[in-house]
């Protein structure tokens, strides 16, 4: 895996969620690119993210963000309420990583 | 219960978000929003109420030259607004690569909808665009015509409703007459619509829209009522875990327009603002919950969410507090979290009627904090102090709810911490935790599987380290750490990793 996005209303709270993880992958000398993102321009990556995370007070647009990435290999999930709140990057760096195993 | 109903609204609400009205409505209200932040900023710095500031704008003829981008943006807005919606409308419906040109097509029917003035005779004849319908007053034609015009010019695409040019011409040249039945379509019935217009007692198709539809409109946007419906709704989505403003927020900016707007320019020419309610109020934010949490939390829990949510609310971002203490779908908050909001608006709206807070000047900041917003948008200090009062009036809302759940959770930890005790006396005879860089690589190894022969289940991962149960009952657990010990030494992944074994 090497690309991950996650994506909320306007990419702002994730923003923060984003910064979060890439402190954890720093910390456990992993090489990813973290980025936040809108939920309308998730296709709009120049190279297509291997996991999309969805911010759970959009969860409604799930599958909106799976309409706009049909056809690549980008995997989507909504993330961790309870992680997403107390900013737990580690956590959803895991949740990243399995998703992007399973 | 709870649940299955908390489903159904998640359900509901992702189809209103794919809906394609709303989200050409949202697209296009954030593309054009860099001009309504222009508008904002230049009125701002025009209307500084300062005598002294604005005699010297008027000595050097600046104030004229301000007026300008706000001209340009507050009562030129409808032109923006219809070129983003038949845009975005082309977009979502899979007709990107005419995009730009029926967005131009929009535009041209728009204007054809203007009515114009031929002013003086002959040589002096001088034919002039009113601005009076490109602002919010033509918002909703706006709408209209690039919805309009988006799907007439959608459907002759899918139809194929082209000029069919000969083989030989180049594929280039034969494009460029693609969009040219459409828009002659366009042309035609837009003239036809004007011309019709021009026989009604309205004169034109702006007046009509506007007499009929957002004249009466006004029953909703005079009074506090319905901000204070539109909020509650909001807060009640955010209550459950959906992104509340997504939502509403489109609808505020639409019902409301023409009183912000309004007294934008008002504000920006000096002259007296007419509309108490803009949509925008005083606003709290989350920011009285933070604060409560930070005085009144002494749980590891709230003490840890206030410190990381604090910056971001300041800024507006609630997510982080709100899902994170939580808010969400915590019966507790739901009083608080509701009705803070809808209470702000009638403690704006009470403070303006009774002269004591200057009307909204309609400015729009984005992520800008709300006490910061309260002295840009109503007139500086007295706004500031009216908001700082809200502040402490959400505080004590927000203090007997803060305090339960605090207390709550005080217990929880309490109960944990005797737990955890417990457990780890119980277990250590039949528990080893192994600290290693590679975490991963130790359940890989051990979860489930024969390794020195004994079987392991992984029961934790921390950071750095996991720890495995097995069974006890054959072999003591010194003797499968030495065993595990010398396994680690001998294997060729691990022997190449510090590992430590306890």
């Amino acid at each position: 895996m090497k690309k991950i996005l996650l994506c909320c209303s306007m990419g702002m709270s994730t923003s923060i969620v984003v910064s979060a993880m890439k402190k954890a992958a720093a910390a456990q000398g992993k090489d990813y690119e973290i980025s936040a993102t809108d939920i309308n321009s998730v296709d709009e990556e120049d190279e297509t993210p291997d996991v999309v995370l969805v911010g759970p007070q959009v969860a409604h647009a799930l599958d909106q963000v799976k309409e706009l990435l049909e056809g690549t290999d980008a995997k989507v999930a909504v993330m961790n309420k309870e992680d997403y709140g107390s900013v737990n990057g580690e956590a959803i760096l895991k949740f990243a990583e399995e998703l992007a195993e399973a | 219960m709870l649940k299955t109903f908390e489903d159904k609204l998640i359900d509901w609400a992702g189809k209103i978000s794919r809906s394609t009205v709303l989200n050409v409505i949202q697209h296009s209200f954030m593309q054009i929003f860099p001009f309504m932040m222009i508008g904002s900023i230049f009125a701002l710095i025009a209307g500084l109420p300062i005598e002294a500031y604005t005699n010297m704008l008027a000595a050097t003829g600046l104030d004229v030259l301000l007026q300008i981008p706000v001209q340009y943006t507050t009562e030129f807005i409808s032109v923006y607004l219809v070129y983003a919606v038949a845009y975005n409308y082309c977009v979502e419906k899979g007709n990107k690569k005419n995009a730009v040109v029926n967005g131009l097509i929009s535009l041209f029917a728009f204007m054809i909808l203007v009515p114009y003035q031929v002013v003086g005779e002959g040589w002096e004849a001088v034919t002039s665009i009113p601005f009076t319908y490109t602002g919010a007053k033509g918002m909703f034609i706006a709408l209209f015509v690039g919805f309009g015009v988006g799907a007439l010019c959608t459907t002759a695409y899918k139809k194929k409703w082209t000029i069919k040019m000969p083989d030989s011409v180049p594929p280039f040249v034969a494009n460029s007459f693609s969009s040219l039945i459409p828009a002659f379509i366009v042309a035609f019935l837009f003239l036809i619509i004007r011309f019709v217009f021009s026989f009604t007692p309205w004169g034109s198709v702006f007046n009509a829209f506007y007499t009929l539809l957002q004249k009466p409109l006004s029953v909703v946007t005079s009074g506090p009522w319905g901000v204070a419906i539109i909020e509650t709704v909001s807060m009640t989505l955010w209550w459950l875990g959906i992104h509340g403003g997504a939502v509403t927020y489109q609808i505020k900016n639409i019902l409301f327009a023409e009183n912000r707007l309004g007294n934008l320019a008002a504000y920006a020419a000096g002259e007296q603002m007419t509309h108490a309610v803009t949509g925008l109020f005083l606003t709290p934010g989350v920011l009285p919950l933070i604060f409560m949490c930070f005085v009144v939390g002494r749980s590891q829990r709230t003490k840890s969410v206030t410190k990381v949510a604090a910056v971001p609310a300041i800024f507006g971002i609630s997510e982080p507090i709100n899902f994170g203490l939580p808010t969400v779908l915590n019966p507790l908050m739901a009083i608080p979290t509701i009705i803070t909001y809808p209470l702000a608006v009638f403690y704006t709206y009470a403070l303006n009627m009774a002269g004591l807070l200057p009307y909204c000047n309609g400015t729009q900041i984005r992520n800008c904090p709300y006490f910061i917003l309260a002295f840009v948008q109503f007139g500086g200090f007295v706004g500031l102090f009216w908001w700082i009062v809200l502040f402490a009036i959400c505080c004590a809302i927000y203090f007997p709810f803060v305090k339960a759940l605090d207390k709550q959770y005080v217990k929880e930890e309490m109960g944990k911490e005797t737990n955890d005790s417990l457990v780890g006396q119980n277990a250590s005879n039949d528990t080893i935790t192994i600290t290693c860089a590679k975490p991963e690589k130790i359940v890989e190894a051990f979860d489930n599987k024969e390794v020195v022969g004994q079987k392991f289940a992984v029961i934790n991962i921390e950071e750095h380290s996991v720890t495995v149960n097995f069974d006890s009952s054959n072999s003591s657990k010194e003797e499968v750490v030495k065993l595990l010990n010398k396994f680690m030494k001998e294997d060729s992944y691990f022997s190449g990793l510090m590992v430590q074994i306890k």
